[in-house]
């Protein structure tokens, strides 16, 4: 058995064990996979969800506003319980009644499924938003010159919603990056429940929750940082700037 | 009229033609048949009280807006239109409305300059999107009609940096661009302070003395019987009377035009 309690700080954050640091980057690490591929993903479910909802049918507009509906009032910890737990039973009876082998669904799967529905719901109504902001005149002036619908999106209406929609799509990041504490609950070894393993082993509470937090800190500063440099990028030509 | 639609356009046909046009929003008819031809080379001045249909009839040349009723023939060639759940017709052939549109230049009241391109960007995107210019002959088009509306030295600014004038003839060199057959103007001038107003009138007087064929909605009365060939004066959704300025405006016929016209004196 270690004596923990006599180390210095240094060797108790030193990368190499018996220090603790590496496990926290590794756990920093695995934070940061599951909040980029939900985030991701769901910028993904969000473009589409939005302009589904702008130019869909009736029926596409009701489901839609269903998952954005549900999936913004459930807490994220109800749904992370939902899609670990519930979710294999339900897709094993279903797989078992089509005479499929059994999955097993692994904390990151279910992490990224999570974050990936939960932006995606936000991600859906901040786009939906940005792009009814965009003066119509706009849209119609493409059109009267003859440009195809797909060229209006991607030339036009995309980066004309970039300036509205950039604040809250940084907000949802930054939110994606700490969703990924809750999957501490489910034995997914991120940030939070290294630290945590780390503090209750070392008896050093204090210094491992707020080298955790420290941790989460610098990767809001450094997002900040970038989506600041990014706004600035597609605000070229706003009145405001 | 000429119907079929492989026949290219002949002097003596219209270029616009317009039949029987209806068009309703919510059950509220405010087109109730209008018929309109243009001809090649033809000014053509829409006027009219304010809701007498003369802009929703320019937006449905281009299907901007989506008619009720009537036909459409552009350059000898009937658009092809069926109804749609609306009740309302739409277009049956997405490809043929691109390439009408692309001949079609238009400008708005609001200009709608994209406000994260500089205007030679503004000028260059449909052009090398549409007709597929390289961007050097786009380059070069755009710099050539900024010049021609005086505002090559503004080329790389943004359309929140200039003044209303300056951007609406931003956005008619920006329609210019595409070597419209057609250029439809929406009340151009009537979102400007009235000092910038002669600007963008000399620049589309400048048009009509080119020859080109242009279909104008407009409230500037003198500048109408200057321009146009022709004035057609709108009153609740119909065309209540047409004919030359000094018929229009000398010698008006109806009682709704002489109220109009010795409103506006």
């Amino acid at each position: 058995m270690l004596n923990y309690r006599d180390m210095s700080v240094a060797d108790l954050l030193a990368l190499a064990p018996p220090g603790w640091g590496g496990v926290l980057l590794d756990g920093l690490w695995l934070s940061l996979q599951v909040a980029g591929a939900g985030y991701i993903i769901g910028l993904l479910i969000g473009g589409s969800g939005a302009l589904l909802k702008i130019s869909g049918g009736p029926l596409t507009r009701d489901l839609l506003t269903c998952y954005t509906t549900l999936v913004r009032s459930i807490p994220e910890l109800v749904l992370i319980l939902l899609i670990y737990f519930a979710g294999p039973v339900a897709l094993n009876q279903l797989l078992s009644a089509l005479g499929l082998p059994k999955i097993e669904i692994s904390p990151l799967v279910a992490g990224i499924t999570v974050i990936a529905l939960v932006q995606g719901a936000y991600i859906t109504e901040v786009v939906r938003g940005a792009i009814e902001a965009i003066p119509v005149g706009h849209i119609e002036a493409a059109r009267s010159l003859g440009m195809r619908p797909f060229t209006i999106f991607r030339r036009i209406t995309l980066p004309e919603l970039l300036p509205t929609a950039l604040p809250g799509l940084s907000n949802l990041w930054l939110i994606a990056t700490k969703d990924t504490a809750l999957l501490a609950v489910v034995g997914f070894s991120e940030l939070t429940l290294v630290a945590r393993q780390a503090a209750a082993t070392t008896k050093h509470h204090l210094l491992f929750l707020c080298a955790a937090g420290l941790l989460y800190l610098i990767v809001s500063v450094i997002s900040n940082w970038l989506f600041r440099r990014l706004e600035n990028r597609v605000n070229r030509g706003q009145s405001h700037v | 009229m000429n119907k079929k639609s492989a026949t290219p356009a002949r002097a003596d046909q219209p270029v616009v033609d317009i039949r029987g046009l209806r068009k309703s929003f919510a059950g509220i008819e405010v087109l109730k048949g209008i018929d309109l031809q243009a001809y090649a080379g033809e000014v053509i001045a829409l006027i009219g009280g304010s809701g007498s249909g003369k802009s929703t009839t320019l937006r449905c040349i281009n299907l901007l807006e989506a008619p009720s009723a009537g036909s459409i023939s552009l350059f000898g060639t009937p658009l092809q239109l069926k109804p749609c759940s609306t009740g309302d017709l739409q277009i049956a052939d997405r490809a043929q409305l691109r390439r009408i549109r692309a001949k079609l230049g238009m400008v708005f009241q609001n200009f709608n300059l994209w406000p994260h391109l500089s205007l030679e960007q503004n000028i260059m995107e449909a052009p090398m999107q549409v007709l597929r210019y390289s961007k050097g002959e786009a380059r070069d088009a755009a710099h050539a009609l900024l010049e021609r509306v005086g505002l090559y030295e503004k080329r790389c600014s943004y359309p929140a940096t200039l003044s209303g004038g300056q951007q609406q003839r931003a956005a008619i060199a920006r329609s210019l661009a595409m070597e419209p057959e057609v250029m439809l103007f929406d009340e151009p001038t009537s979102a400007l302070d009235p000092e910038l107003v002669a600007e963008v009138l000399a620049v589309i007087q400048g048009l009509a003395e080119e020859g080109r064929t242009m279909i104008i909605v407009t409230h500037e009365m003198k500048f109408a019987a200057q321009v146009a060939n022709k004035i057609m004066f709108l009153n609740e959704g119909r065309v209540e009377e047409e004919g030359t300025a000094q018929q229009i405006f000398g010698n008006p016929n109806s009682e709704r035009l002489k109220q109009f016209v010795s409103s506006i004196k």
